[in-house]
């Protein structure tokens, strides 16, 4: 596997106005000195709780964004750099959480999913309309939908829409921001095992954005724990389900309702508090407000994301030599 | 029977548009016993919502419930005035929604509000309502109670809106909580912590707990008994231990086995297709066209509910030989 992504001490920051007349500025930081990679043909899963920054940092990937500081190199280039700016849609493609509110109303589903291809030049209208066909199939839905519109599909059948679109380009790396939060159970798992096949036939790389645990452990190779904009975790993901060496991936874990009730774990108690604002992130380290293994050094110094074995990182001052 | 709080008999209620009547609840039936946790599981569309809406007479045009009784404490609320069925919401039964600031006044304080219910249902002058006010932050776990008495809802998180809205819903120590979804729209730390809350007050006071939920994971966390759903009617009902471990209906079957577990990367189970629309039922089971047992009989023949061992109910054509008795 080579690097196909690599991101470097990655920061995004933004500037609020407050105050009363609006004029006080504070700043915002999103996404605080991120490093991740993506190999070729690697499944990355991104898990944290809102406002952890985890879209923040697939946009500034995705180039939606310019990053305030750091690097994103695509196979080796700058973002910057015209053989990737030129060609990004082709490189890197998006599918979000909601395909009703991404996907033109106005439109039929073969237009949207052509759109990438004809603002890139690809193939003339009858080879976009066989590609397009070529797609629906692939995502399990049949050809002749391309006529149709959004309203006329359920939840799941338009996410289907949207990863058709996505693939449309022939992307290498796809970033799934939250692709299952708002479907049904059932109809979650047929989505997750069209992307898993997906991966397998046409050896994408997937950056996978989720709250739920559950679904970055079944479908990622590592996954990445984000906190208050920082990476805190970072390991194979079967080491991050089974052995987490973080209290908040240990917290994130214990939280996660289990769907079997002989192992009800009610009794642990659960992490108190709430996240804080990222007006005002706690001195040291981010999570040892609510922390229930905090020492009395967490609270001033910070930590760094270090690796602690091979290929297992961690932010946190008890792994720290 | 233990003691019965609420008991629903084959209550229908159908939304009537101009595109045809769909029957978002259809023949439903359910108890709950004082104390308990009852969970009402289903995916979207599945009426669950509805139902819980039809228990409390807040079902809006053009919908209707146009059938069926609602036993509370012997009493039929179906009956009551529209006067008398508000003194019973708030005071005996109260409710909880997924999204708090939905439900609470964005220019009232969060004090005035809490007071508010404690002075119509229990007459208590304003001082006293908002010293009750102060006592229920307090007990679910808002620090500094009194600051927060003046706050508006904006200014407090998504968490501490609901720890509000369940003091809202318990300061009357009512004897049923409807709650819909109440932490769908939380992260999972602070869903840990709303349902820990939620489940410990109950307890304390011995209030039933109706939750209505899509996640499976927090029926196998919390609930006694569930009801599992599936396009307007109870598919399956059980003891939740029993439920999981031996499923008897294909859908809560394969509900269960569509999850991904954590560390688990084998090809999960989903359940081919998708809930069909209440104006265009399939004919027979409603279930069958996405059921991989259905046989003949379930393409033109809708099941009964059957009774099985241990109060469990399934409505499913493969349990009728093992069934103790067929429901009408």
């Amino acid at each position: 596997m080579s690097g196909l992504l690599e991101v470097r001490n990655l920061s995004r920051r933004y500037a609020v106005r407050g105050g009363v007349l609006g004029t006080a500025r504070r700043t915002v930081t999103a996404v605080d000195g991120v490093d991740l990679s993506v190999a070729r043909g690697e499944t990355v899963g991104l898990v944290g709780e809102s406002g952890c920054g985890k879209s923040t940092l697939a946009r500034c990937v995705a180039g939606l964004e310019r990053p305030s500081a750091g690097r994103v190199l695509y196979d080796g280039r700058e973002m910057d750099d015209p053989q990737v700016r030129d060609n990004l849609p082709r490189l890197i493609q998006m599918v979000f959480q909601d395909p009703f509110s991404s996907l033109n109303p106005r439109r039929s589903v073969g237009f949207s999913v052509a759109e990438g291809l004809w603002a890139m030049g690809m193939g003339d209208r009858a080879a976009r309309r066989e590609r397009v066909m070529e797609l629906l199939d692939q995502v399990g839905l049949l050809p002749e939908y391309a006529d149709r519109y959004p309203h006329q599909f359920s939840g799941g059948q338009r996410q289907r829409v949207a990863i058709a679109r996505a693939l449309a380009t022939n992307p290498s790396l796809v970033i799934c921001d939250e692709p299952v939060s708002a479907l049904d159970v059932s109809v979650q798992a047929q989505v997750i095992n069209l992307l898993g096949d997906l991966k397998a036939r046409l050896g994408l790389a997937y950056l996978f954005i989720s709250h739920d645990l559950a679904v970055v452990g079944h479908i990622s190779d590592r996954t990445a724990v984000m906190y208050l904009g920082r990476i805190m975790e970072l390991a194979a993901t079967d080491t991050i389900m089974g052995s987490p060496a973080h209290p908040y991936t240990q917290a994130l874990l214990a939280a996660a309702p289990l769907p079997d009730p002989a192992r009800r774990r009610s009794a642990r108690t659960p992490l108190a508090g709430d996240a804080p604002s990222l007006f005002s992130p706690p001195p040291g380290c981010v999570f040892h407000p609510r922390c229930p293994e905090a020492m009395p050094e967490c609270a001033v110094s910070s930590p760094q994301l270090l690796e602690t074995s091979p290929g297992h990182f961690v932010r946190c001052l008890k792994e720290t030599p | 029977m233990p003691d019965t709080l609420l008991s629903v008999f084959d209550v229908r209620t159908a939304f009537h548009t101009a595109e045809g009547t769909a029957v978002a609840v259809d023949g439903v039936s359910l108890s709950l016993a004082r104390g308990e946790t009852l969970a009402v599981v289903g995916e979207s569309g599945c009426g669950k919502t509805v139902l819980g809406l039809s228990i409390l007479g807040l079902v809006q045009p053009p919908g209707r419930v146009d059938a069926g009784r609602v036993l509370f404490d012997g009493t039929d609320l179906r009956t009551l005035s529209p006067d008398a069925m508000r003194r019973v919401r708030g005071n005996r039964i109260s409710m909880i929604f997924q999204e708090p600031m939905t439900s609470l006044n964005p220019v009232l304080r969060v004090g005035e509000q809490i007071a508010e219910a404690i002075r119509l249902h229990r007459g208590k002058s304003r001082r006293e309502a908002l010293a009750e006010a102060g006592r229920m932050l307090s007990l679910v776990g808002i620090s500094d109670p009194e600051r927060r008495l003046a706050s508006f809802p904006h200014e407090l998180s998504g968490g501490m809106r609901q720890r509000v809205m369940i003091a809202m819903a318990l300061c009357l120590s009512p004897d049923l909580l409807i709650a819909d979804e109440p932490t769908t729209a939380l992260d999972v730390t602070i869903q840990k912590q709303i349902l820990a809350l939620m489940l410990d007050l109950t307890a304390a006071k011995g209030t039933a707990i109706l939750l209505i939920t899509h996640n499976l994971g927090v029926v196998a966390e919390t609930c006694d008994n569930a009801a599992i759903m599936y396009s307007g009617q109870v598919a399956e009902y059980g003891d939740v231990p029993s439920l999981f471990a031996s499923p008897l209906h294909p859908y809560t079957a394969g509900l269960i086995r569509s999850l991904p577990r954590p560390g688990d990367k084998t090809r999960l189970a989903a359940i081919p297709g998708t809930v069909p629309s209440l104006t265009r039922l399939p004919r027979g089971c409603r279930f069958h066209p996405r059921c991989p047992r259905a046989f003949a009989r379930c393409h033109s023949e809708a099941p009964p509910t059957f009774r099985m061992d241990a109060g469990r109910l399934v409505r499913c054509w493969l349990h009728t030989e093992a069934a103790l008795e067929t429901l009408p």
